[in-house]
């Protein structure tokens, strides 16, 4: 009689070594340690608060978010899989589904204002000095959009940064449906092939 | 309709991240994650490259009030315990009946379920919201029975359907229609069994005839289950 499959038991997460205070602070939060919260805050709060003001029309619609989120983290930590992504991946997932659903509920109130992906390029990068991984492949990701045609780009930063569909896409910028489909595949392929050229 | 290869799986996956999928498309996908490893992988590389493209926003430091009202959020927040210790009393009457329920049904299951070869690996009992058992479960390598606990009111152009969610909180993944009576046994993908024996938690819900057409519930959870291995 054969046994039934391995159960998928959650791995360690990837960035478990104790030197590395963003795991640690994660590490001390799964153990309904409040100040693993707080510390996650101090490490984290400033780059998700500067993502999401990109993302909301209001500032006070990024406060609201960014109180979900570490809401969320903290509700939601035992849920977390280090098989399937870094804490880092996880955190700001929870930040864009939050900041997507205020979105949809705030879009029927007051049109979003987009910022353009050109002047996120443009500015410096944020310091991620505790965590160099993240900094090269932040520097990485850069160097790669900077790789697309500007089009390209503007219509991947208007799906992911502001939740639009790439109808409204083509409304929006005033270019035919089928060119928008070309410009979004052309720049998810082109920048799939640029991440992963050794 | 086949998982796409090369190119056009890579660009599903990236759209289903992104959300610019329609809802079929993006259910299809929900579905084909499970069974396919690869796409699985896709989908998580591009779960990893949009949220390095979060990070690239200029970091801000959020006004003081922030912090207040995280601190306040903690002070307020007991440590938590388990769902089913919350709901105490509830299960203290439920949870006899349901595993009384489940006991004679593995049996009845086993006499009526002649072609199972392995014994079961998994037992869910979907439990309604006043204690009663509705459906049983059982998961297997590739297949999974379901019995019917007497037989469920089914309202005219509706169906019951099943979900599971892979984690709390996470959203709920489709799994199929489940029968109002009588036994019905379906194939089980092995990689199908994995996530759906160790769900956080499985529900049924009403929907309209067919299924939910969103991928998401859409009418009200009727009966919630948490599997357990046998």
């Amino acid at each position: 009689m054969a046994s039934p499959p391995e159960p998928a038991l959650p791995s360690p997460p990837p960035e478990g070594r104790s030197e590395d205070p963003l795991a640690a602070a994660f590490l001390a939060c799964r153990r309904q340690d409040p100040r693993g919260l707080e510390k996650l805050y101090e490490l984290l709060a400033p780059q998700l608060f500067g993502f999401l003001r990109r993302m909301l029309p209001r500032k006070d619609l990024a406060e609201e978010a960014l109180q979900d989120t570490f809401v969320n983290i903290w509700r939601r930590i035992e849920g977390y899989d280090g098989a399937r992504g870094e804490i880092r991946t996880w955190i700001f997932a929870i930040a864009h589904h939050r900041a997507v659903d205020i979105l949809r509920r705030e879009r029927r109130l007051v049109p979003t204002p987009d910022t353009d992906l050109e002047s996120l390029l443009a500015t410096a990068p944020p310091e991620t000095a505790h965590e160099p991984l993240a900094q090269l492949e932040e520097t990485r990701l850069r160097d790669c959009l900077g790789r697309l045609s500007q089009d390209q780009r503007r219509v991947l930063f208007l799906a992911y940064y502001h939740d639009r569909t790439q109808e409204e896409i083509a409304r929006r910028l005033g270019s035919p449906l089928g060119t928008v489909k070309s410009w979004m595949r052309r720049g998810l392929l082109g920048l799939r092939r640029c991440l992963e050229t050794p | 309709m086949n998982l796409p290869a090369g190119e056009t799986r890579e660009l599903l996956a990236a759209e289903y991240v992104l959300g610019t999928l329609p809802p079929t498309a993006r259910r299809r996908v929900e579905r084909w994650i499970l069974l396919h490893p690869e796409l699985a992988e896709s989908v998580r590389r591009w779960e990893h490259d949009f949220a390095r493209l979060a990070a690239l926003a200029t970091p801000e430091p959020p006004p003081a009030r922030c912090r207040r009202r995280l601190e306040n959020f903690l002070k307020n927040e007991r440590p938590r315990r388990r769902l089913t210790l919350i709901a105490a009393s509830f299960w203290r009457y439920a949870a006899p009946l349901a595993v009384a329920a489940s006991l004679f049904l593995v049996v009845v299951l086993v006499e009526r379920v002649r072609t199972v070869e392995r014994p079961p690996a998994g037992i869910a009992v979907l439990v309604g919201r006043h204690g009663h058992a509705r459906w049983v479960l059982t998961m297997g390598h590739d297949r999974m029975h379901v019995v019917v606990v007497g037989r469920i009111a089914l309202p005219p152009h509706k169906s019951y359907e099943l979900w599971f969610e892979p984690r709390a909180g996470a959203p709920m993944i489709p799994v199929g229609l489940l029968p109002n009576r009588g036994l019905m046994t379906a194939r089980l993908p092995a990689a199908v069994y994995v996530r759906l024996a160790h769900a956080h938690l499985l529900a049924v819900s009403l929907e309209p005839a067919g299924g939910s057409p969103t991928g998401r519930p859409t009418g009200p959870v009727l009966a919630t289950a948490t599997p357990q291995a046998v």
